[in-house]
């Protein structure tokens, strides 16, 4: 469903984010990459959706490779979420969510915020996975940071994306939010069936709620197994 | 842990009951936010005895001769035009550095968060809320009456009128500033003036250089204009060219007043995002 060949990247000539990373993620798996700051998680991850561009290799996703012109398609079947949440703060957060539905909407008419009344029923039912209906109409600034992150993934998921790209969705949570959006993750996962592919600092919730982790360093990828047998290579890692 | 255990399967609800959170996507304040607009802007207009259709149809003509008799422009006396320009960069330069060099310390004395005490403070706002409140012409009228003709007046207006502007926007910036450092300097025993000079001035900085430079901007297109009231720069030409129905030269005048805004604005904004 998604094939990454040899992808490679640096900035500025010298400083290599990407070099040569190679993997397969099939429908439905839950993946989470794992590495220290700098290792290019973040650069692999948005190089999948063109929010970075890459300098070699190649990004085959849903049968197609990601170019330029296939990238609007893309968009239109992948989600992301992001570790600052980025939700637009001063509007409601149906609103928000429906920010998702932006692609397919009638260009003109969603300029002033106006979507039909399917839509919003896709936004409320969106909201109401993440278990916030009650909060669809306040404003995104009044909610909790966990709250916030939920927001973040009604938004990413009302469109029904093939692929969800989750970069660091916890790391600017508390624990126990952290648990409850890595648990609204693996929900999203097996009941819509929707590919997570989840950038990590935790080794703990890797291997609690993925399938397969991959660990990144340099640029580089030094593992790429199975989450209940990571345990030994977690400290080549971080060395 | 076992998939089941993560999986809380939450009962969803079904359509109908989703229909009753449906809200419209404006709401009522929205509406009454537009009516309001559209009936204030109707009562304005018909109080000014504005009428938009007579001026569409019958000045259009007028429209037509005024700028035909300005075609083509007339740069005939482009040394002088040229000359007088750079007066009226010289002029806004000048106005520049006095607003700022004043502004610092009114806004030092303005900004809330640092203000020696609540009367200082108030006297230091009502004297930059004053000079803003008073356009750069009527100062510089007064001034040519009291001083005379040239370039002194227009860089005395500007510099007074823009000083008020100044010091409101470093005050802003001073007041929103993030406290983080001044708790930490302040936990580390400095004093207020350590403070203001390590934890506030630094994060001003970005901002002090792109205000001043729009300051800079401003001034040398109101310099322009100066010369109306006899304060030295292009605007006399511009006027003297406008008493002598010479509308070539105006737009000619026109012309260079814009390349020259045009350079400046592209220098700043260069300059800007070189120091972001």
């Amino acid at each position: 469903m998604l094939e990454i060949n040899n992808l490679r990247k640096n900035f500025n000539n010298q400083t290599y984010a990407l070099r040569g990373v190679s993997f397969k993620v099939k429908k439905g798996e839950f993946i989470s990459v794992l590495g220290p700051s700098g290792s290019g998680k973040t650069t692999l991850l948005r190089s999948l959706n063109g929010l970075e561009s890459i300098d070699s290799g190649e990004v085959i996703f849903d049968n197609n490779k990601i170019t330029k012109e296939t990238l609007p398609a893309v968009r239109k079947k992948t989600g992301m979420i992001f570790q600052e949440f980025n939700l637009v703060n001063n509007i409601s957060s149906i609103n928000n969510v429906l920010t998702g539905l932006l692609n397919s909407s009638s260009k003109f008419l969603s300029m002033f915020y106006l979507f039909t009344k399917e839509q919003k029923l896709q936004a409320l039912q969106a909201l109401d996975t993440v278990g916030l209906l009650d909060k669809s109409y306040n404003r995104a600034d009044e909610l909790s940071g966990g709250q916030r992150q939920r927001v973040g993934i009604a938004r990413a998921i009302i469109k029904k994306p093939l692929l969800l790209l989750a970069d660091e969705p916890v790391a600017s949570l508390d624990p126990k939010a952290a648990l409850a959006t890595m648990k609204l993750l693996k929900k999203v996962n097996k009941v819509f069936n929707i590919t997570v592919l989840c950038n990590l600092h935790q080794t703990n919730l890797a291997v609690e709620f993925s399938d397969r982790v991959i660990g990144l360093s340099n640029g580089t990828i030094i593992f790429d197994q199975e989450a209940k047998y990571l345990d030994k290579n977690v400290s080549k890692l971080y060395s | 842990m076992s998939d089941k255990k993560i999986i809380n399967f939450t009962v969803n609800k079904n359509k109908t009951e989703l229909e009753k959170y449906l809200r419209p996507q404006w709401s009522k304040k929205t509406y009454i936010f537009i009516i309001i607009t559209i009936l204030l802007l109707t009562l304005v207009t018909i109080d000014l005895e504005i009428n938009f259709i007579s001026l569409f149809s019958n000045s259009l003509n007028y429209f037509g001769d005024i700028f035909s008799r300005m075609l083509p422009p007339d740069f005939s006396n482009f040394n002088s035009l040229v000359f007088s320009m750079i007066e009226t960069i010289e002029i806004a330069i000048l106005g520049t550095f006095i607003a700022i060099v004043l502004s610092i310390p009114l806004a030092l004395l303005s900004a809330r968060n640092i203000a020696p005490n609540i009367f200082i403070f108030f006297i230091a706002r009502t004297i930059t809320i004053f000079f803003r409140a008073i356009p750069e012409f009527i100062i510089a009228m007064i001034l040519v009456i009291a001083i005379g003709f040239g370039a002194m007046p227009g860089v005395l207006a500007l510099g007074i009128h823009t000083m008020g502007f100044l010091a409101k926007f470093y005050a802003e910036d001073i007041e929103h500033i993030d406290k983080g450092p001044v708790e930490a300097l302040l936990s580390s025993g400095a004093s207020k003036r350590q403070i203001i000079s390590f934890a506030i001035i630094p994060q001003i900085i970005p901002s002090f250089v792109a205000n001043n430079l729009y300051i800079l901007d401003r001034n040398i297109r109101m310099a322009t204009m100066l010369g109306i009231v006899g304060a030295g720069g292009i605007g006399y030409e511009l006027q003297s060219s406008f008493r002598m129905f010479e509308y070539q030269k105006v737009s000619a005048i026109i012309i260079v007043i814009f390349i020259t805004i045009f350079i400046i604005d592209n220098i700043s904004s260069i300059i800007r995002s070189k120091i972001n």
